[in-house]
């Protein structure tokens, strides 16, 4: 599991010079498009899930391990588990499971990141060395610890583990609103606003926080995948969610113990998390290119 | 092996195959085993065990037996090895049950030492066998090192020394050039690598990886066999694997509750869930290879109707059953856990969580006796000692609080009786009181199963079953 | 350059009181979880008094800033103390498990480096090509494939279904290079994807940017050839932020091969830092902890110290 959420971000002052010039093809956004598509799907799949003909994901609905297609009844066609349950009714709410833990995960931890990226961005000074501090120590402290002193002390939950990956996402938001905090102070119309005598916390809040907040909101997808991905590595740890409830990470780690006899267990909820994460990632980047592409021409 | 001990301080193993057996049997060897259908003892270090009034045992030794480094393996070193299980001089010693009920320990010459009892155990060889107390340590060695250090560098009388240990992947041993019996061990190098894995276990076999392994719910038998390997059933033991009810702890101190989870639950489509159909799940207690066994004497199970019946009379009453089971992470007991969990959710009424925690949360719910069920396990080769310390209200394992008079007097029988006719009377009217109990859910039977591959033979088990590798060697 | 000495120096103290912070977090978090490391020494047969008295005696009952402040006075001293699990020291345990853990990150790196730089490379000398449009994919996929699903499905297809490797464990490689390898070639492929995906995006991003720079122009006018442009002119400067960003990987993965390991179950820095974590052997833990938030601290450092080096507009910033 990766420390920071946002892996890809550039280290302080890695700029590569010259800004980059060369342009995009001009080509239709078919990617973007199926990847809209899969993320609604699964959205529109976990909103219904309790109104969609499926059996109840905790309970069995027929012999253990059956293979995907063995029948196509609707509880029957991805197969069953090492429990007789059904693998499609799993896989959609765990779906459920999944989006509403990261998404929540992702508002609490943009929103306290965000605070403290403006504090820090637009305060300076001192405001600026301890919340860097904070995002240090964060970053330096094996997230596992952390996720796992959360989950002992307060015991797996779905709340449990959504604090956890809130932390998580902390100071990813955080690092993310300073820079652009930062480079908004600095722009004419702030600038402006603050020789008019406008109040510091109303320049935060009125010009900066909203500005800045377009850069923040195209990092959440990325940030929804970064987590999905964190919420299956804890469930490989033991500590996901607790059963019978279903997510992506613990179908998976439950499906290891049959990887011989009935991979499908393992192998369907592998392909929806790499599908899931391929989607969020492009549709973070596309929107990225697009926005960057925006302020650039605009 | 299937998993990987702390240290090698042989006061802070459990004889099993799972365990530190392997480990220990290797560098120390065993004072004696007992044969698991007649009883009788096998010499090995020690030449007989024996007591003329189940009070006081005899112990006469080999000649001749020195450790790795040349210190007499004699009564002396019997009795320091077994007082210093016995005073705590070990931190973290595993309480034994065998240390617990002696009294005395007296050297009648260098090779003859007898132990005396507080109560008399016509059965205590099972107890010694079964504990840290079938391990001697070099007297010289533990004063030499201290026992920290000791526990890292072992010194006993095995066919192997220790060459070198990476914890969680291998220990390297080579052969004892001054090991008791002439000509053995076979093997100059034994490497031990623990796989918690059955299956991969299997794999190593068959690419070459490892030689031999051995297992104790016979999952593996069915592919080795396929595969072409050597596989032996040992011996079957008794008792079994267990999902045990905390009686301290509401629900479960109310006998009705327990009665229902039991009779709820359909184990043999769990054995097929979490085995694939291969462990034994025990209908009696004993098995059909025990003198104490009674095919009538069925321990409750299966009857969905009356566990309805149960659940919905509890409801009734306004307690409808709501339980947690703690689970490990480990990979058979979690499945386990969760079949269980998804069995009773076509129930209603009951409402069961899986709470799965790591090893401290786990100790600790254990010592305070604070948790409502989780694994456990009762086997071994005889109702003593497992049986004993684990249902007996006073017993040393008694982690669900199990105090129930008919259980005590039973096991006691059984325990003191002289003659096997009278033991056997005590046994079956035990039988009978875990039924009517329900102290938990026997799960599977554990046997000892060894899988060799063609190129090797001699891969022995004993007790509980913890391997022997003197004899374990290469086909000419 | 006093301004700048001055500057480093500062950063210098504030990674200090970094790992100050991440070491008393975690000994007071791990304190905060039920059960001790007594109760697991003692095992399950205990009884709570001889928990606690053991927990006296290992002096665990004393207030918890006072075992902090010992504990970092040995450790300014050298000394990381001993596991009271396993017996041993815990320099001695790290000195086991982290060569094991090295491996799995060299290889895993050294497979995500090369296919970055041949994927990369070909990218670059037609942007939007076939080429680059594949390795684009590739990275994709590699991104979107965590250790957790990878592990499994590789394990299936090519040690379950190929039989080609062992799915699980670990053989030193003093027990022979061969045997050592086919253990450690299936964890550290999972650890080098992720690192590929990520390397491969800036590696080609860079790479297009610096063709386009005037000097390569220049080259170009006086009629170097385009694959020697790519590969001596622009592949050196573009590499430059591909290794800042492998030196900040190696931080980030020193602590993140927990998942890898425990998956394969590899005996190193992970499974170590894992099963201590399950004995509550706040000793080891500390011990791990405080390396990784050293090992993080540094490298950060060492990066910003390079760029200052390197580039003078931040050596300016700096020190204004």
């Amino acid at each position: 599991m990766s420390t920071d959420v946002l892996p890809t971000t550039r280290p302080a002052g890695a700029s590569a010079g010259k800004p980059r010039t060369y342009t995009l093809r001009a080509r239709r956004p078919y990617g973007l498009w199926i990847a809209s598509a899969w993320v609604l799907l699964l959205v529109g799949c976990a909103v219904a899930a309790d109104v969609l003909p499926l059996a109840d994901p905790a309970k069995p609905v027929g012999r253990a391990r059956q293979v995907p297609f063995h029948s196509l009844a609707p509880d029957q066609i991805l197969g069953t588990d090492t429990y007789g349950r059904s693998v499609l009714s799993r896989v959609i709410f765990g779906a459920r499971t999944d989006l509403l833990v990261t998404l929540c995960a992702c508002a609490f931890g943009a929103v306290l990141g965000c605070l403290l990226g403006l504090l820090a961005g637009f305060v300076k000074g001192w405001a600026d060395r301890a919340v860097s501090f904070l995002i240090d120590t964060l970053l330096a402290l094996p997230p596992i610890i952390l996720l796992i002193a959360i989950a002992t002390i307060l015991r797996p939950s779905t709340w449990t583990l959504t604090f956890g990956l809130t932390l998580l996402t902390v100071p990813a938001f955080a690092r993310l609103e300073r820079g652009a905090a930062l480079s908004w102070a600095e722009r004419p119309f702030v600038l402006a606003a603050r020789s008019y005598g406008a109040s510091g916390l109303r320049i935060a809040f009125r010009q900066i926080l909203p500005n800045s907040l377009l850069t923040v909101i195209t990092f959440v997808p990325t940030v929804i995948a970064g987590l999905i991905v964190a919420e299956g590595s804890l469930g490989f740890l033991g500590l996901g969610i607790p059963p019978p409830a279903a997510s992506w990470g613990t179908m998976i780690a439950d499906g290891r113990a049959s990887l011989r006899i009935a991979p499908h267990e393992v192998l369907v909820p592998a392909a929806v998390v790499f599908l899931t994460v391929l989607a969020l990632n492009t549709l973070g980047e596309k929107v990225r290119d697009r926005l960057e592409i925006r302020s650039r021409t605009g | 092996m299937v998993s990987e001990a702390r240290n090698l301080e042989p006061a802070s193993q459990i004889n099993q195959g799972s365990a530190g057996g392997p480990l220990m049997n290797a560098i120390f060897d065993a004072l004696f085993t007992v044969d698991p259908t007649s009883g009788d003892i096998q010499p090995r270090i020690a030449a007989s065990f024996a007591t003329t009034d189940g009070r006081t045992w005899t112990l006469k030794l080999r000649d001749g037996v020195k450790f790795s480094d040349g210190t007499a393996l004699d009564a002396e070193a019997v009795r320091f090895s077994w007082e210093r299980l016995r005073n705590g001089d070990v931190k973290g010693a595993v309480a034994s049950d065998a240390v617990r009920q002696m009294d005395t320990i007296t050297i009648v010459d260098p090779l003859t030492l007898t132990v005396t009892l507080k109560a008399p155990n016509w059965q205590f060889k099972y107890s010694v066998q079964e504990g840290a107390t079938v391990w001697i340590v070099s007297p010289t060695a533990v004063r030499a090192q201290g026992a920290d250090a000791f526990a890292q560098h072992p010194v006993g009388a095995g066919p192997f020394i220790l060459k070198s240990r990476t914890p969680n992947a291998q220990t390297v041993l080579v052969r004892n050039p001054n090991y008791w019996q002439t000509g053995l061990p076979k093997l100059d190098t034994l490497i031990l690598r623990p796989n918690p894995d059955r299956d991969q276990a299997l794999d190593s076999i068959v690419t070459g990886q490892a030689q031999a392994t051995y297992d104790g719910v016979g999952q593996l038998a069915q592919r080795a066999q396929a595969e072409g390997l050597n596989v032996q059933s040992a011996y079957g033991m008794q008792g079994g694997v267990v999902f045990l009810f905390n009686q301290a702890k509401a629900p479960f101190d109310d006998v009705r509750v327990r009665r229902a989870v039991a009779l709820a639950l359909n184990l043999d489509e769990i054995d097929q869930q979490v085995f694939e159909g291969a462990a034994e799940v025990p209908k009696t207690l004993f098995s059909n290879s025990s003198p104490f066994y009674d095919a009538s004497l069925t321990i409750p199970s299966n009857q969905p109707e009356q566990a309805k019946a149960l659940f919905d009379e509890l409801a009734a009453e306004g307690k409808p059953v709501s339980f947690t089971i703690s689970a490990s992470t480990n990979t058979v007991t979690s499945t386990y856990a969760k079949a269980i969990q998804t069995q009773l959710s076509t129930y209603g009424n009951v409402k069961v969580e899986v709470l799965v925690a790591d090893s401290a949360t786990l100790v600790r719910a254990q010592q305070n006796h604070d948790f409502q069920m989780m694994n456990a396990g009762y086997a071994s080769v005889d109702p003593e000692p497992a049986l004993y310390a684990g249902l007996q209200s006073t017993g040393s394992n008694n982690y669900g609080s199990v105090k129930d008079p008919a259980i005590d007097e039973g096991l006691d029988a059984g325990r003191t009786a002289s003659d096997q006719e009278s033991r056997r009377a005590g046994y079956l009217s035990f039988q009978k009181a875990v039924i009517a109990n329900v102290p938990a859910v026997w799960t599977h039977r554990l046997q000892a199963i060894t899988i060799q591959a063609d190129t090797v033979a001699g891969l022995r088990l004993y007790g509980p079953s913890s391997p022997l590798f003197d004899g374990f060697g290469l086909i000419e | 350059m006093a301004a700048l000495a001055r500057s480093l120096a500062g950063k210098a103290a504030r990674a200090a009181l970094v790992v100050v912070a991440v070491t008393v977090l975690t000994q007071w978090l791990l304190e905060l979880a039920p059960g001790s490391v007594a109760s697991v020494i003692l095992g399950e047969a205990a009884t709570p008094e001889e928990v606690a008295r053991l927990d006296h005696e290992m002096g665990f009952d004393q207030p918890f800033l006072e075992r902090y402040g010992r504990w970092l006075v040995n450790l300014l001293q050298g000394d990381l103390g001993t596991s009271p699990v396993t017996g041993q020291s815990v320099l001695g345990q790290i000195v086991d498990a982290l060569p094991v853990t090295v491996e799995l990150m060299v290889l895993g790196l050294s497979f995500g480096l090369l296919l970055t730089l041949v994927t990369g490379v070909l990218a670059a000398r037609n942007p939007g090509g076939l080429a680059d449009r594949v390795g684009t994919a590739m990275s994709s996929i590699a991104l979107a494939v965590p250790a957790f699903v990878a592990g499994p499905v590789l394990a299936y297809l090519v040690a379950v279904r190929a039989g080609w490797l062992p799915v699980t464990g670990w053989s030193p490689i003093s027990e022979g290079l061969g045997d050592n390898l086919r253990y450690a070639l299936l964890p550290a492929l999972c650890v080098g994807l992720l690192e590929f995906g990520i390397l491969q995006r800036l590696l080609r991003a860079d790479l297009v940017a610096t063709m386009n720079e005037d000097f390569i122009d220049s080259a170009r006018g006086r009629g170097v050839s385009e694959s020697r442009l790519l590969l001596r002119h622009a592949l050196r400067p573009a590499s430059l932020p591909l290794l800042t960003i492998t030196g900040l990987t190696v931080g980030r993965m020193l602590g993140g091969t927990v998942v890898v390991e425990a998956l394969f179950r590899t005996p190193g820095l992970g499974m170590l830092l894992t099963t201590s974590i399950s004995n509550r052997d706040l000793v080891t833990v500390s011990g791990i902890v405080a390396l990784v938030a050293v090992g993080y601290v540094v490298i950060n450092l060492a990066v910003d110290v390079a760029y200052v080096l390197v580039d003078p507009r931040i050596r300016i910033r700096a020190a204004s």
